[in-house]
């Protein structure tokens, strides 16, 4: 009998952890990329105020949120950038940002060296293509 | 006589028209995006929507305009300009009788509630033809719902 039930718990525990885990690899129920193309500072603003926003209407348990920068958008994302305090701040509650791999190596001939990027920014091969996998990967797009 | 005649030819080709549309796009659900104030922008964007409308077919269609941050000024009264945190208000005669052209053919206009907030527009006072029911939660939120939901998004 006592077998039984620990035998019953444990099948339990098996499951809901089994359970936690299928939930985490699913991710959150909403999730959203956006666009950063443009060296308009204000733009680039508005890019994060609506990650913000979004944040606060499901809940940052609830959404998933990735900032894709490239082209002229890159300067954003680098350590000397006016916005690079709010980006890693950012970075810290949850909003994910990645640079473009391409646009870094464009920046590197042209200046020498290779962007350094603000803290708590990841990178990705190319920005488009990224857009494009996380919108096949079921992420809504907008470009702010 | 003759006036039958061209008239059963003119239905008989936009009956065929319309086939020819469904054949080649089938059923499109789409969100337009409109963030901007830039009234020859606006005015594109719409133009792009009758444009789409044309070629799908306007009962093939669900659209849906969402309109958040300076894209309100597109619903906004000139008159109410001053009221509002807005720079633009664009709501002019020609501007509206394009956005009711559309409305026409099915068009839904979504206005974002943290917008009306954020830049003290009034919905019954400052705007064109908004009703309760054209107002969402969140212009953002939206866009990510209705993506969710299948619609394909468009930012002109």
């Amino acid at each position: 009998m006592r077998t039984s039930i620990r035998l019953l718990v444990s099948l339990f525990l098996a499951l809901s952890l089994f359970g936690a885990h299928a939930w985490a690899a699913e991710g959150k129920p909403h999730k959203l990329v956006i666009q950063v193309s443009t060296d308009d500072a204000r733009t680039q603003t508005i890019a994060m105020n609506n990650a913000v926003n979004l944040q606060k209407h499901y809940g940052p348990e609830n959404v998933d949120i990735e900032i894709v920068a490239y082209g002229p958008g890159l300067g954003m994302l680098t350590a000397s950038s006016d916005q690079a305090q709010r980006v890693s701040s950012l970075a810290m509650q949850e909003i994910r940002f990645s640079a473009c791999k391409n646009t870094m190596k464009k920046v590197e001939k042209k200046k020498g060296k290779l962007p350094e990027l603000a803290e708590g920014v990841g990178t990705v091969d190319a920005g488009v293509v990224r857009i494009m996998e996380l919108q096949g990967e079921g992420y809504a797009y907008i470009r702010p | 006589m003759k006036m039958k005649l061209l008239m059963s030819l003119v239905a008989a080709l936009s009956l065929l028209f319309t086939t020819a549309a469904v054949a080649e796009y089938g059923k499109q659900k789409v969100v337009y995006h409109i963030n901007y104030d830039n009234p020859k922008k606006q005015a594109g964007a719409l133009r792009n929507i009758q444009n789409h409308i044309n070629a799908v077919g306007a009962e093939n269609m669900e659209i849906k305009v969402v309109m958040h941050g300076n894209g309100l000024s597109l619903v906004t009264t000139p008159d109410a300009l001053e009221r509002t945190k807005l720079n633009h208000a664009n709501a002019n005669d020609d501007m509206q009788t394009r956005i009711l052209g559309l409305k026409n053919q099915g068009v839904a206009f979504n206005a974002c509630a943290n917008t009306l907030k954020g830049k003290q527009i009034n919905r019954e006072n400052d705007l064109f033809d908004v009703a309760e029911s054209d107002i969402v939660p969140s212009g953002v939120a939206e866009l990510s719902h209705l993506q969710a939901q299948g619609y394909t998004y468009i930012k002109p």
